[in-house]
């Protein structure tokens, strides 16, 4: 480790940061011994700072090599860029994970390489790192790997033995515009590395009921990306795909990355000024909805509404659709039906839930639990209320009344669906 | 007794106000607040009854209070506590009266003012918790050990320490809090408390000086520096993001908030 390692790391840290995901969640595992270091913990994982972006670190995300003998067409690191490029040695990254651990830097490792000489070559390096972390300094914090599109199932397997989570990133939702975008990938070169760490994932569990010390394959499952603005794909059609991968056993995540013109020369890209951050930031309220709302893809954007409503969030445009569903009772309405109020978000809901066994709840009482009654009102009673309801005042009007210049804040998303992009 | 409502007043421990609940019943007083001879006596207070904390008497009362609530309601009350808040013990007290008269835990009454506040004040002190664990950064120091300052806004350290140890293992450590002037320190075995009196410059500052750090230590806090710059995305720029999840007070001590990288490289 050397003063040169320094540039190489900020070569290679700027080469990853396109890469939205940095989550070091999934999984629990403590650390069992003396003398070995690290663990994971809980819940949503350790945001251990924030960028200057505003986004979290949690790991080490950084590229093995920016070389790339691809040329996808939105990748600042494609063959043709004339850019500084660097190549990290296996001891170099695996010394900077365990000294940067050691001082609370990060959770683990997030590992990614563009693809030199041939796939194969590319996922050796990266399994070495891997083996090297957990096997040779008994490393026992967070490791996130790529599988590099095309690689084979045994190096895929066996980067599999030490990854907490591991992933492929789509980037492009549909496969025309993917061929036309990246000529090297298809679909096939993506979902066939995804379809190994699934099958490993579930071998693994039937091994793990014969022989309950079977070591975890990829614990944390998978996660992927998807640029959303570099090709012409509706909303829906980002939707419709998220949920088919929700719906796959391992798949835990997307990430929705608001594509920035890094090629700007590229004409096969739309020249886009600003990354689009509102329909990114509308993206990850709709998968939140789906993952943690009960909301199906297509109540959220459908042939009639493929894209997502900019000036209002998902749910609140789902609620305005269907002045039908309201308003609803919250002494009385299901869990599930009060997560679908706007301005009820997944713990005011819980709260309601165990309250309401007490006494019958006011709007007093609802404030103060979290209900956000400037939005809510609209859509519920509560006995003593007299708001008017959304059925009665037409959505029109609650629109208007919800998105008047002096409530709007475009800035920080809905009170109710405070993301964490970690 | 008349029936007038009076306060009492207790030394500000948990026993202490665990006492005061005891008293409460034990010698029938109407008292439906308490006082922490720590804070200022209200003015308008006349009716004050001093309890003497007994340990005693404090379990007996702890017994109780973990027959009727779930070991969530529990620590409802220890860690709303440490919040150190104005009132903060008056809710706790009123909190555990009530389930003890009503033989049921009003822990989940959230439409309850006493429980919402313990609710919010046990939030505080658990995000502080947290905030320790992702922003406590360790220096490396030339014998081979670590070393981490810290200065948490309520006194949460000791509710932290066991993840580092846990984490950390196979590492000597010592955190030390700089404002309330104790630590724990990790011998790669078992942690203890330690005070350290003296004049040490780095429990002072919060860094290791020259002579005590380890000789590669300016080097991968150039790294992580470097890192930090490096992996942000300029064209989203987002500070106020930045400062929402990563509060100014904690800064000074966060080392990639210190001045950018001495070694400037050109892109
Ligand atoms: S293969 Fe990956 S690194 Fe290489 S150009 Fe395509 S997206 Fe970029």
């Amino acid at each position: 480790m050397t003063e040169a390692t320094l540039n190489k790391l900020k070569i290679l840290a700027a080469a990853a940061k396109y890469d939205v995901s940095c989550s070091s969640s999934g999984t629990v595992r403590a650390n069992k011994s003396k003398d070995s270091v690290g663990n994971t913990v809980s819940g949503v994982g350790i945001c251990h700072s924030f960028a200057a972006d505003g986004r979290c670190i949690a790991l080490l995300k950084v590229m093995l090599t920016n070389y790339c003998a691809f040329d996808c067409a939105y990748c600042i690191n494609r063959r043709t860029n004339d850019i500084p490029r660097a190549t990290l040695s296996v001891s170099e990254l695996v010394e900077l994970t365990m000294e940067f651990y050691r001082r609370n830097y990060i959770e683990g490792l997030f590992l990614s390489s563009g693809i030199v000489r041939n796939p194969d070559y590319t996922m050796e390096r990266l399994v070495r790192v891997a083996h090297d972390l957990r096997v040779t300094h008994r490393f026992n914090g967070y490791i996130h790997l790529k599988s590099i599109p095309g690689a084979s199932r045994e190096l895929v397997t066996q980067a599999g033995l030490y990854a907490d989570r591991m992933s492929v990133n789509i980037e492009i939702p549909n496969e025309n515009s993917l061929k036309y975008l990246a000529p090297d990938k298809n679909f096939k070169s993506i979902y066939q590395p995804m379809g190994y760490v699934r099958q490993g994932v579930l071998e693994n569990k039937e091994d793990r009921r014969k022989f309950r010390s079977t070591p975890r394959f990829v614990p944390a499952g998978q996660s992927t990306q998807i640029i959303v603005g570099a090709s012409p794909e509706r909303d829906r059609d980002i939707l419709r795909l998220s949920s088919a991968l929700y719906s796959t056993p391992t798949l835990r995540r997307v990430y929705y990355s608001g594509y920035i013109h890094v090629n700007s020369y590229d004409t096969r890209l739309p020249a886009l000024k600003q990354p689009p951050l509102v329909r990114e930031n509308r993206l990850y309220q709709a998968d939140w909805l789906m993952r943690f709302y009960h909301f199906k893809a297509n109540e959220i954007a459908d042939d009639r509404f493929p894209d997502l409503d900019l000036e209002i969030d998902p749910k609140l445009s789902w609620a305005l659709r269907h002045p039908e569903a309201f308003p609803i009772d919250v002494n009385r309405a299901d869990y599930e039906m009060l997560l679908r109020v706007p301005g009820i978000g997944v713990k005011s809901a819980t709260l309601i839930v165990n309250a309401r066994h007490y006494r019958r709840l006011g709007s007093d009482h609802l404030k103060k639990i979290g209900v956000v009654m400037k939005r809510a009102r609209y859509f519920i009673t509560c006995g003593e209320l007299t708001a008017v309801c959304v059925a009665d005042a037409t959505p029109e009007y609650v629109r208007r009344q919800l998105t008047a210049p002096q409530s709007r804040r475009l800035q920080s998303p809905p009170e109710q669906l405070t993301l964490d992009f970690g | 007794m008349d029936d007038s409502t009076c306060t009492l007043r207790y030394d500000g421990s948990f026993d202490g106000l665990l006492t005061a609940v005891f008293e409460r019943y034990s010698r029938r007083i109407n008292a439906e607040s308490v006082l922490s001879d720590k804070a200022d006596i209200p003015m308008f207070l006349d009716r004050v009854i001093d309890v003497d904390t007994d340990e005693a008497k404090a379990r007996r009362v702890w017994n109780g209070v973990k027959r009727i609530m779930t070991n969530t309601g529990q620590k409802l009350l220890t860690q709303s506590y440490l919040s150190a808040e104005p009132g903060i013990d008056s809710s706790i007290f009123r909190i555990i009266i009530k389930s003890i008269d009503t033989e049921r835990t009003v822990e989940n009454d959230f439409a309850d003012p006493d429980v919402l506040a313990a609710w919010h004040a046990a939030r505080r002190v658990g995000q502080e918790r947290h905030q320790m664990l992702q922003f406590l950064r360790f220096q490396k120091a030339a014998d081979g050990s670590y070393f981490a300052p810290v200065e948490p806004r309520y006194d949460v350290l000791p509710m932290a320490v066991e993840h580092f140890a846990n984490r950390f293992a196979d590492q000597r450590f010592l955190i030390f809090d700089i404002s309330r002037k104790y630590g724990f320190y990790y011998d790669g075995n078992k942690t203890i408390r330690v005070t350290l009196e003296g004049d040490l410059p780095h429990l002072r500052s919060g860094r290791l000086t020259e002579e005590l750090m380890d000789e590669q230590e300016r080097l991968f806090q150039d790294l992580w520096r470097t890192y930090f710059h490096a992996i942000a995305i300029a064209e989203r720029a987002n500070p106020r993001k930045q400062r929402h999840d990563m509060p100014a007070r904690y800064w000074h001590l966060l080392t990639e908030m210190q001045s950018p990288p001495l070694h400037t490289i050109p892109t």
